[in-house]
């Protein structure tokens, strides 16, 4: 019989931007699906926001224009969504992320 | 007895030492106790940093494991002969590793 694969639950109430908590949790989740973790988050409170599709990027020229200040990514950063977007792509199979606001 | 994660994230000048003394209280009621310094609360692993050094000494005879986030090190600086050697390094694999299989309650500061 299969091992029942075990569940990280996380709840985040920071917002996007306004500290380091959010880039930990995306890192936690990022981590725990590559070890084979089904994961769910519950964002309430600010972090109902990381997920906001209104979020633009900084639009001084110094990260639109200058490629050596662009990540990976090809732009200069990503806005939290994007992060999360990333994450549910990489969950949407087996190990499974759940994100709930 | 039980096995705890305390993750401290505060610097230990502005409330990070909160996870030590609780782990320290932890400890002598004989519960097994990790600590994971992570964003501002590894500046406790600078080296020659006296409040940070006085927490690991005390967190070490107290038989608390203390690990520091490697990339939250990396971001402030501090590495190579700038690291206390009281505390070792890891990284978000590991926390994983103790959230889900080395422990059964996990605190979050």
């Amino acid at each position: 019989m299969a091992k029942a694969r075990k569940t990280l639950h996380i709840t985040v109430t920071a917002g996007p931007y306004g500290s380091e908590t959010p880039v930990s949790v995306f890192r936690l989740v990022d981590a725990a699906l590559d070890k084979g973790y089904d994961v769910d988050v519950l964002a309430y409170e600010d972090g109902v926001l990381l997920t906001a599709k209104a979020q633009r990027q900084h639009d001084d020229p110094i990260w639109t224009d200058r490629a050596e200040h662009h990540t990976d990514a090809g732009k200069a950063h990503s806005t939290t969504a994007e992060f999360v977007a990333r994450l549910l792509e990489k969950g949407k199979g087996a190990p499974h992320l759940n994100w709930f606001v | 007895m039980s096995r705890y994660l305390l993750i401290e994230t505060k610097d230990p000048l502005d409330g990070g030492d909160y996870s030590f003394e609780l782990g320290k209280q932890l400890r002598k009621d004989r519960h097994e106790v990790s600590l994971y310094l992570l964003q501002d609360a590894v500046l406790a692993a600078r080296r020659g940093f006296r409040f940070g050094e006085s927490l690991l000494t005390e967190a070490k005879s107290s038989g608390l494991i203390v690990l520091a986030d490697e990339i939250s090190l990396r971001q402030r600086g501090v590495s190579g002969e700038r690291l206390s050697g009281e505390v070792r390094t890891a990284g978000m694999t590991e926390l994983v590793e103790l959230l889900m299989e080395g422990s059964e309650k996990a605190i979050w500061h």
